[in-house]
């Protein structure tokens, strides 16, 4: 595979590949190394893909073996998340759209959260996805600050979900 | 067990491990027991997706993942010629001592043949004349102090700026940073990995050339002064003396281009947009903003620069990249717009907006509007027609500011430029004066009534897209958009819309 045509493929299926990678509990700040991870060990053996295989199926697989060896490294840090990833993968999300339905819907909602729940967001994703961080800059305790931010994403959760369903619906 | 309840205590448990996984010991069992309740599980997905598309979207340069992926396999390229070279080296060594390693176990002669390479027959190529760094020789990275000899291979790492002087003559200038390899074949004096390289190359024989190697052309040299820089765009070289050709790898299945460079500058877009010859003469001063869009755009939000060097730089929202009039251009459909980062502008009396555009559509679509206005309700499209105007569909327009309740003041173009082909467009402003150019060509002038002023302090311009309903969105496909903080001369406008060097 030339890398015109592999970097055509990974336009094309890059964002259901983070998606799952994300649905089955890899931390977000990790999903980017495993996804790059997944493709390079797929540009590497290209040859090994049956011809009739589902090119984004067999991306997934390589893409869970991958986030299956990321858990067992930490699970000898005494971070045993491995066994839950089999129970989210079998987890039923009908959420309609590809990822740019579901970004414009999370940018709607977003807007309607306040101020500084939407600053706290920023400052988390872009500072690394540390509550300590958050809590040091905005006088919260990690704590509250984990506790606030599971609150809103579920507020966000519900709003994405309501969005989807009345555009795929229209 | 339910994590809907807020007081049973697992809402706790659930906020630890959205926030990366910071559990508790026990937590890991208790998640699993949870996960088991369909419901409960289909509930946590939705949450980590949630969380992975705050990331993506807060994060922006989360987004741009096709470009890393890019330079990843560009490195991983790179490591495994480096590897074969070292293999091939190996497999020297052992023919030439077979009789005496024959008992060494294949992994062992390969670790041998990377111990080994220091020992193999090196061709020197030249030392370092000033500055430090460092330096990978067989898989080993080393201090690089001035005197240091270099021998052909060697990777190099400018820590600041570092001089090497070649064997043959020529001399080399690589900036903090910067990266090349020296020698890498025969046929190649270096090859540039990262950063920039200012090289005065030496007289050669007749018909003999000096090559210099980057990801997207190589530069021939017979004898001259020229400076190489790579970037998120691409290669760009610049002539100081003498002549250059610079030229596209020969690739399977990909054109090959040549150009011969006498002065100026040359831009060797990524990856294969082909070879452009910048023009000397567009005008820079006053420039707020230049968005070339070289990115790789599919899809999603992916950042793109400012090439003005005021940091302004913009985020691409459901936008592709297509070819544009110089490298890529990027094209306009659906929701698609671009942020274009500028902001806090204050209160302008003059300024000019330059911009190329290719579209077939009648229907009205902005180009350049206020869509991302913080709390500012007044504006000034600027885009082919008013909507429900049929005369003024495919005509530029622009409109004055105006207060709640006035009507716009339109001033339309007289050609029209739906026609399928690049066309130049500009917008021009100084104290209540609309004046418009396509292709270099005035297109009429308007005075403006009493208007309110343009009012940028608040604004935070879209490229692309009218208003935060996404409604009056462009169909069609824009490059090299430029915003000027003055009111550019005719000559420059010119030199805009017909810049030097093109073909």
């Amino acid at each position: 595979m030339d890398h015109a045509a592999f970097l055509e493929l990974v336009a094309r299926t890059e964002a259901p590949v983070r998606s799952y990678l994300a649905g089955i509990g890899v931390p977000v700040m990790d999903i980017d190394d495993l996804a790059q991870e997944a493709y390079l060990a797929h540009f590497r053996q290209a040859g090994a893909m049956p011809a009739d295989a589902d090119e984004l199926g067999w991306l997934k697989g390589i893409a869970r073996n991958m986030a299956l060896r990321f858990f067992r490294t930490r699970a000898r840090q005494g971070k045993p998340l491995g066994e839950v990833v089999e129970l989210l993968e079998g987890a039923t999300v009908t959420w309609s759209g590809g990822e740019d339905a579901q970004l414009d819907a999370l940018r709607r909602c977003l807007s309607a959260l306040d101020e500084r729940t939407r600053a706290m967001f920023s400052a988390y994703y872009a500072e690394g996805g540390s509550s300590a961080a958050v809590g040091a800059r905005f006088a919260s305790t990690p704590e509250a600050v984990r506790i606030l931010m599971l609150r809103m994403r579920e507020r966000l959760r519900l709003c994405i979900e309501r969005r989807l369903v009345a555009e795929g619906g229209a | 067990m339910s994590l809907t309840d807020p007081t049973s205590g697992d809402d706790e448990l659930l906020a630890r491990y959205l926030d990366g996984r910071a559990l508790l010991p026990g937590d890991a069992e208790r998640l699993q027991a949870v996960l088991t309740d369909a419901a409960t599980a289909t509930r946590i997905k939705e949450l980590l997706l949630v969380d992975n598309l705050l990331a993506r979207s807060l994060a922006p340069e989360r987004a741009d993942f096709v470009n890393r992926m890019r330079s990843r396999l560009e490195r991983a390229g790179e490591s495994a010629r480096f590897v074969s070279r070292v293999g091939e080296a190996a497999q020297r060594q052992t023919w030439r001592t077979r009789g005496r390693w024959l008992a060494w176990a294949a992994g062992a002669a390969l670790a041998a043949g990377l111990m080994l390479i220091f020992f193999l027959p090196v061709t020197g190529v030249g030392v370092v004349e000033s500055g430090s760094g460092r330096y990978w020789r067989a898989a080993v990275e080393r201090p690089l102090t001035t005197g240091a000899n270099l021998i052909a291979g060697d990777r190099v790492i400018a820590e600041n700026t570092l001089r090497l002087h070649l064997n043959d003559g020529s001399s080399l200038t690589l900036d903090t940073d910067s990266e090349l390899t020296l020698a890498p074949t025969a046929e190649v004096a270096a090859a540039l990995v990262r950063g920039r390289v200012s090289a005065q190359v030496a007289k050669r024989p007749a018909g003999a050339t000096w090559r210099l190697r980057t990801p997207y052309a190589d530069v021939a040299v017979v004898g001259t002064m020229f400076t190489c820089a790579l970037d998120a765009q691409g290669a760009r070289v610049a002539v100081g003396e003498g002549v250059v050709n610079v030229e596209t790898p020969h690739a399977a299945g990909s054109a090959h281009e040549s150009l011969r460079l006498v002065a100026g500058e040359v831009v060797l877009a990524a990856p294969t947009g082909g070879l452009q010859r910048l023009p000397a003469d567009l005008p820079s001063a006053g420039l707020l903003g230049w968005w070339s869009f070289d990115e790789e755009l599919a899809g999603g939000i992916i950042t793109v620069a400012d090439r003005s060097g005021n940091g302004r730089d913009g985020r691409a929202e459901h936008c592709y990249s297509v070819p544009g009039i110089a490298g890529r251009g990027v094209a306009f459909k659906g929701r698609a717009l671009i942020d274009a980062g500028l902001a806090g502008l204050g209160e302008p009396a003059e300024f000019t907006i330059s911009l190329w555009l290719r579209t077939s559509s009648p229907h009205y679509g902005m180009l350049f509007s206020e869509v991302c206005t913080i709390g500012h309700g007044a504006g000034h499209p600027l885009h082919p027609g008013p909507p429900g105007d049929p005369a003024a569909a495919g005509r530029l327009s622009a409109a004055a500011p105006r207060s709640s309740g006035e009507q716009e003041a339109w001033l339309h173009s007289d050609r029209r430029v739906n026609d399928g082909t690049w066309h130049h467009a500009c917008w021009w402003y100084r104290e209540g004066v609309w004046r418009i150019w396509i292709d270099g060509q005035p297109q009429g002038e308007q005075r403006l009534p009493a208007v309110t002023p343009f009012d940028w302090a608040n604004w935070r311009f879209c490229i692309g897209a009218g208003t935060e309903q996404m409604v009056y969105n462009f169909d069609g496909e824009l490059d090299e958009v430029r915003v000027y903080g003055r009111a550019l001369v005719d000559g420059e406008i010119k030199a805009l819309a017909h810049p030097s060097g093109r073909e």
